[in-house]
């Protein structure tokens, strides 16, 4: 028993040390490599490697790295949250598990229907990463859906499985849907299709950009005025900015926390609708009326 | 050559003035469904939860318009000037 | 110098990097967290489910079982009811029929007595005529002095003493 528990406490902290370690890594890593450098620089990510492949070099950027990390994190954390379940809920992370369960299965059944039941991992999946990856930028890190190429990624995922579920309901009627209400309309509808995910992912990247974009104006511009209000002060204190202290926590609160977390919710919401709505329930109760059919035959 | 220079950044920072106008549109969209929601919460206090979300909802995918202006706007500013000077060395250096 | 991207950048194999973490951020949730916990919720509502339909059937029984006893008992009140009813009746009958035994002894009693006493009455009412007769016979032939006839005379008085009955 006190062995038992023992082990667990153990397991325990392992884990939330692997929730811990790869922000901690990541930090380190930017500090370690960064130089020093003064003036505004708003770029993209920065690159760490470059990998020849045909097409397009693959760029080991800032993005992928801490992408990697923000997975790990999770990873521990989904272990800490799913690992030594009881029957009886003993513990306050078993009753957070379920409760998360639970809210992410609510808002699959609400807003998908019963049917889609087997999404539930994959919406929390997506809720789950976007959210944790726009929230990196509170411990000062990039976060990864600042880059266009993360954020069309999962973009091109939702769109995928869109389209698989409008095929499921039968070429025909997907081909058709192209030519409605006139024949006229085909290439804009085309031109609707393709910007699904082009919107969606340049939503979620535009959002948290232009946090990125702010914060990074801000702070500098808070180290220039700290510069000019406080430079009188003797040796280092002098140098050091003080006005960059809590001031863009402030900012902080509102792009990354408000419209991360939102943006996070509505990709998900998005994802949900788009997949619900491209495979109605009529499709449905047809296609499993059918596969009923071809059962009581054979 | 610098007067070409200069009037590439001029112009792409008129452009990304004008890109930010796309900011009207959902600034006045939004309004009008932050002023529906305050309605329909003071007709219906009791669905406060509800409207409140979908407002949200409904707000943040309206912004989608005025985030395009922002991010062409981003592109015009950070990217697009060393690009077209960039062309624009080349095609004089041809 | 440090070496960045454009602000905006599209390179085809980082989107592939990223949908292919999307995937595995899939698998990692549904493996490690969805999967247990769901299967929790679910062994924990079967249990509950079977917890109420065994409650369930215990109640059910218990219900037919009142049943079986109320009606038990509902027969048994009614055969004691029976019982005391069929007591009651046969005591009824024959209280009756000894009260109307001793009713009807009790009248032939009251006839035959009543009987002896007419009897009684007439026997003395013709002593006493006789007597009277004979006196009458005496005193009449004191008066008279001499004999008569008895026999002769009999009707004669038999008649006066009718008239003095009748009189009296």
């Amino acid at each position: 028993m006190n062995n038992k528990s023992l082990r667990f406490k153990v397991v325990d902290w392992l884990l939330i040390a692997l929730m811990i370690l790869p922000l901690v890594a990541g930090i380190a890593l930017k500090v370690l490599t960064t130089p020093a450098s003064d003036g505004i620089e708003i770029t993209g990510a920065r690159i760490y490697a470059t990998i020849p492949m045909p097409l397009q070099d693959l760029t080991i950027t800032e993005s992928q790295i801490n992408s990697w990390l923000i997975m790990l994190s999770i990873l521990g954390l989904a272990l800490y949250l799913g690992h030594g379940l009881a029957l009886k809920p003993q513990t306050k992370r078993q009753v957070l598990a379920e409760w998360a369960v639970e809210q992410v299965q609510n808002l699959v059944s609400d807003n998908m229907g019963q049917r889609f039941m087997p999404f539930v991992p994959f919406i929390a999946a997506i809720m789950v990463i976007s959210a944790f990856s726009s929230l990196m930028s509170l411990v000062g890190l990039r976060p990864p859906t600042s880059d266009v190429n993360v954020v069309a990624g999962w973009a091109i995922v939702v769109f995928v499985l869109i389209t698989y579920y409008k095929l499921k309901g039968g070429l025909f009627p997907y081909v058709k849907g192209f030519f409605e209400p006139f024949p006229v309309f085909a290439p804009f509808n085309i031109i609707g299709e393709f910007s699904t995910p082009i919107s969606m992912s340049f939503r979620h990247y535009g959002n948290v950009l232009s946090g990125v974009v702010i914060s990074t104006l801000i702070a500098h511009a808070l180290q220039g005025l700290s510069k000019i209000v406080l430079g009188w002060l003797p040796g280092v204190l002098g140098n050091f900015p003080f006005l960059q202290v809590g001031l863009p926590a402030i900012l902080s609160l509102y792009f990354d926390i408000f419209s991360g977390l939102m943006q996070a919710f509505i990709f998900a919401m998005l994802t949900m609708l788009y997949i619900a709505t491209g495979f109605p329930e009529e499709d449905y109760e047809r296609r499993m009326a059918k596969k009923r059919a071809r059962r009581a035959a054979a | 050559m610098e007067l070409a220079i200069g009037i590439i950044l001029a112009g792409c920072a008129i452009g990304a003035g004008l890109a930010l106008i796309a900011g009207i549109g959902p600034g006045i969209g939004e309004g009008n469904a932050v002023a529906k929601a305050c309605e329909a919460i003071g007709r219906q206090p009791e669905s406060k939860g509800a409207v409140t979300s979908t407002m949200i909802m409904g707000c943040a995918i309206a912004e989608t318009t005025g985030l395009y202006g922002l991010v062409i706007g981003i592109l015009l500013i950070f990217v697009a000037p060393n690009l077209f000077v960039n062309i624009l060395k080349n095609a004089v250096g041809k | 110098m440090v070496q960045t991207l454009d602000i905006i950048s599209v390179n085809i194999w980082q989107i592939l990097i990223s949908l292919i973490n999307l995937l595995i951020m899939y698998l990692i949730l549904k493996k490690f967290l969805f999967g247990p916990v769901q299967k929790i919720i679910a062994t924990r509502k079967q249990q509950v489910e079977d917890i109420y339909t065994e409650a369930q059937e215990k109640l059910g029984s218990a219900e037919t079982m009142r049943h079986q006893y109320e009606e038990k008992l509902a027969t048994a009140r009614d055969e004691a009811d029976g019982i005391v009813r069929t007591a009651q009746q046969t005591a009824q009958r024959r209280s009756d029929a000894i009260v109307a035994e001793a009713t009807s002894q009790a009248s032939h009693i009251k006839q035959r007595a009543e009987n002896e006493i007419a009897q009684e009455k007439k026997q003395m009412l013709s002593d006493v005529r006789n007597e009277i007769s004979d006196i009458a016979v005496e005193i009449a032939s004191r008066i008279v002095g001499r004999e008569i006839r008895k026999e002769d005379h009999d009707s004669f008085v038999d008649d006066f003493i009718r008239n003095v009955g009748e009189q009296q």
